[in-house]
Parts: C-alpha cells; structure tokens; sequence
C-alpha cells in the first residue's frame, strides 16, 4: 500500500483546487465544485481543509516558497540575456498562480493572511529588481542614475504584478485559459524588461530588440 | 456556478429540515436499526458518550432513524419533543452537516445552529454532557470552518475547551470529549505555534497525545477517533508519524460499522488509503 496516503488526497484536493481557481477565478470555485470534480465526498473534502480560506493558504505558501527561491536568482543577473530568462522564469511562475492575481483585490480583503504577506512579496519583488539592476550596472551594461534606481525597480515590480490583469481585461473570457500562457508570459516579460531600454549600453539594447523579435513573433502584433 | 463564499458574508440561519431536502447517504452497506434494534446495541452506540437510551416511543424510533442515516427524518422527529429531543436534534444535525452536506456555507450554519441550540440548553442545565460536548463539536466544526485563527480570535477557542474538559470531570469516561479535546490542542498549536499555544490556551503536544491515546482506549471502535488521532500526529509532529498513522488509518478503514456514521468514517479512512 502506498506510503503517503492521508496526505495524497490532501495533495489532489490542492491541485484540482489551484487548476479551478486558475480557470475560472476563486470568488467562483466553491469547495463543493472542487470536491465534485475530484469525486469526492464533500465530508473527505471537508477533512483536509475545513475551510476554503486553509485551501487558499496552503496555495499561496506554495506559491511564496517558489517565488523567495526564484527571486534569489536576481543576484546572478548580469546582462540582458539572463534578465530576460529571469523575467520569464517569473512570469512562468506568476501564470501558475495565476488566481492569486487575477482577483488580488478581492482575496486581499477577505484574507488576512494574504493581506500581510502580499506586502512582503512586494518588497521582496523590489528588491529582487534593485539586485537585477546593481548586477548590470556592476557588469557596465547599465547606466543609471542611482536616484532613478527605486521608481525603475518600482515601475517593473507593477507591470510584472498587474500584466495578466492587463490581458484579462483585454480580453476576459480567454486571456487566463491554458491556450494563451505563451503569449501573455512573452508580452509580461517583454515589457517588463522594455522599461530597462532607456539605460542600456548600445549593444545591450540592441540585444534586447533582438531577444524580442526572436520570441514574441506573431505575438508582436498583439502589444502594439 | 453560484459563488459560495461563506466568509465575505455571515452565514445565516439555516433553514429547518423541512424546509429543503437534506442530501442522502450514499452508502448500501449501511446498518439499518429499528427502535427494538437500537436498544439492543445502544450500549455498542452511545457507550462513547454515556447517553442514556429514550423510552420506547417516537423518539426512540427518531433515534433508529439516526443511526440508520436518515439524518433528516431523525431532526424532524427530534424537534416535535422539546428539550427531551435536543440531543437527538443536534447530533444528528452535527453529524449531517460534517460528513454529508455539500456546501460549505450551508454546512456552517447547521453547525452555528447546532452550537446556539445547545448553548441555551446548557444555560438551563449547566452539567448537561450531551449538551456541553456537542456545543463543543459543532463551534470546534464551526471554527474550523471560517479558519481556526480566525475563530480563536473570536473567542471560540476557550468556550470548545472549557465545555470538553467540564465534559470530561463530569464523566471520566467520555471517549468522544477526550478525542476532540486532543483535536483542540493540536489544531491550536498546529494553527499559532506551540509557544503562543501553551501561553494563550495551555495548549501542548503532550497534552493531546495523552488525550487521544486515552480516548482510544476508552473506545478503541472509534473510527473517528482513529483517524483525527492520526491526522493530529500529522499535524503535530509531522512526516516523522507517517508510518504510525498510515496504521491508525488502517485500523479505522478495516472497522466494521456499528451505524451510519461509523459507516461515513471507515469510508473517509478508505477513501485516504486507496487514493
């Protein structure tokens, strides 16, 4: 008999719960829908997570544990190629989680939780994108005035927070679904890193023209 | 799909029995009891609690209806008899709204129903066990609902724990009281850490350990109380008690059902098992 039972259901409950919040959005997902579409009893479900506000939880401490890993990368940026890479390392990881910033207002007010950590991982981006920035410019692909450095780190940290609500407002009913995660992490990143343009070195930025033609393709049309 | 969320809104009263149908229980196998039945293994049945069997009559006919899983034909009977039916009325609506009702913010309010319904019972008798111990199992089921932190901040916390340990002077042999008082130390000190849980509510892992091994031998049946043992060591101590409570789980899957209930426990333990 397998070994990790009590806790494989706990773990089917989570994916099946993150795969539904992600498509449809939280405020949408009751527990009874999740413990429908694992075939479950709602009192197995209940067992796990007594209350939605656990399931979102444990999500979100998923989520934060990636995150505090991936941002700890920024220390090995140096030039625009590995900023590209981290960016959509980033976006990728954003994606995943995507629920937690599609309805990020709502979660935020009925979570306390959230509410508290949601601030550090802000920070945490900051200072993430401040590495980034000290990282080219030690490697002399950056020139930046050092009283420029926190709105740049602050400007990227908000359009990497709020680019998907940007392309589910653009267009609601498809922007989130599976189809689309290519070209909305490729537009995310790229115009997160399109803020770094006006600071490059000349042979960077031309770099940075050359990465984005070569990824975003047809997708270029879409952010024009 | 209709949102619902019970905790951006209060959840509100819900409606009686009558008023809308009560999903079933799914379960075939499910011992079926009639009122002769059911003072036969009423010892087998209520020996955990130590609730004395009702005269013959509707009400004990209510109580067949119970242990056979007609939750809801079992409140409806239970309500017509006053304070006589109360416990019959909360237990089983407690039990309905654990195990079998779908929505979460319906199931919280028969569990806030279930609570207000036996704290005005123990206003009038203020030793009632029955009384005391389901208050204490519908706002534990309840706290657990809109997220233990946020009920301990309610206060929830001290009224559970207070109501289980008068539960457990008055009657040292209580299995169920001492298992959901275990439930209390772990989930607090799992939720706010064991130092906060110590200095706040006496909380500690020693405590509920004890408690639970008691419990189980008091009633060493208790699929229940076998499988909340095992998910408190889970809690409390982590993968190093996976082995211990993968047993425990198997202990409560291979239990032979003496009633619906015990019947919605060994399948909660066999659904974790063969998953």
């Amino acid at each position: 008999m397998a070994k990790k039972a009590p806790r494989r259901t706990a773990q089917r409950i989570l994916e099946a719960a993150l795969d539904l919040f992600n498509r449809f959005g939280e405020p949408n997902v009751s527990t009874t829908l999740v413990a429908g579409e694992l075939n479950i009893s709602p009192g197995n479900l209940y067992y796990h997570y007594p209350a939605k506000d656990e399931l979102i939880n444990r999500l979100y401490e998923g989520y934060e544990v990636e995150l505090n890993e991936l941002l700890q990368a920024s220390e090995g940026v140096k030039d625009v190629e590995d900023a590209w890479f981290f960016m959509h390392s980033l976006f990728e990881l954003i994606w995943r989680y995507r629920f937690l910033y599609r309805d990020l207002n709502d979660l935020l007010s009925k979570n306390r939780h959230l509410e508290t950590q949601f601030q550090v991982v802000l920070k945490n981006k900051v200072r993430a994108i401040r590495t980034l920035l000290a990282g080219m410019s030690r490697a002399g692909h950056l020139d930046i005035d050092p009283r420029e450095v926190d709105t740049l780190a602050h400007s990227m940290v908000v359009v990497l927070t709020y680019w998907l609500s940007y392309e589910y407002v653009r267009n609601p009913r498809e922007a989130l679904e599976p189809a689309h995660a290519q070209g909305a992490m490729l537009r995310g990143a790229h115009h997160t890193l399109h803020l770094l343009a006006p600071y490059l070195a000349i042979e960077q930025r031309r770099h940075l023209l050359t990465l984005s033609n070569a990824y975003t393709g047809d997708d270029q049309t879409a952010t024009v | 799909m209709p949102p619902s969320d019970p905790l951006s809104s209060p959840p509100v009263d819900a409606p009686p029995p009558s008023a809308e149908i009560w999903a079933r229980q799914p379960y075939r196998d499910t011992p079926r009891f009639d009122a002769a039945g059911l003072l036969e293994h009423w010892p087998r049945l209520h020996g955990s609690q130590g609730l004395p069997p009702p005269p013959p009559g509707p009400l004990a006919d209510g109580w067949a209806l119970y242990h056979s899983g007609d939750f809801q034909e079992a409140v409806t009977i239970a309500l017509q008899h006053g304070s006589a039916g109360l416990p019959l009325a909360n237990e089983a609506t407690a039990i309905y709204a654990n195990y079998l009702e779908p929505r979460e913010g319906a199931r919280l309010a028969l569990f806030r129903q279930v609570a207000e319904r036996a704290a005005a019972q123990v206003e009038v008798e203020p030793d009632n066990c029955h009384a005391l111990y389901w208050q204490a199992y519908a706002l534990g089921r309840y706290g657990q609902g809109i997220s233990v932190a946020r009920a301990l901040a309610q206060g929830l916390g001290t009224r559970v724990k207070n109501a289980l340990e008068r539960v457990i002077q008055l009657q040292p042999h209580h299995a169920d009281a001492h298992v959901a008082l275990a439930i209390f130390h772990a989930e607090v000190i799992d939720k706010v850490g064991a130092l906060v849980g110590r200095m706040t509510y006496g909380a500690r892992a020693e405590t509920a350990i004890e408690l639970f091994e008691r419990g189980l031998q008091l009633n060493p049946q208790s699929a229940a109380g076998l499988i909340e043992y095992a998910r408190g060591l889970l809690m409390l101590e982590g993968d190093a008690r996976m082995a211990e409570a993968m047993r425990l789980y198997e202990r409560a899957a291979n239990l032979e059902p003496a009633d619906a209930r015990e019947r919605l426990d060994v399948e909660l333990a066999r659904a974790g098992l063969s998953d």
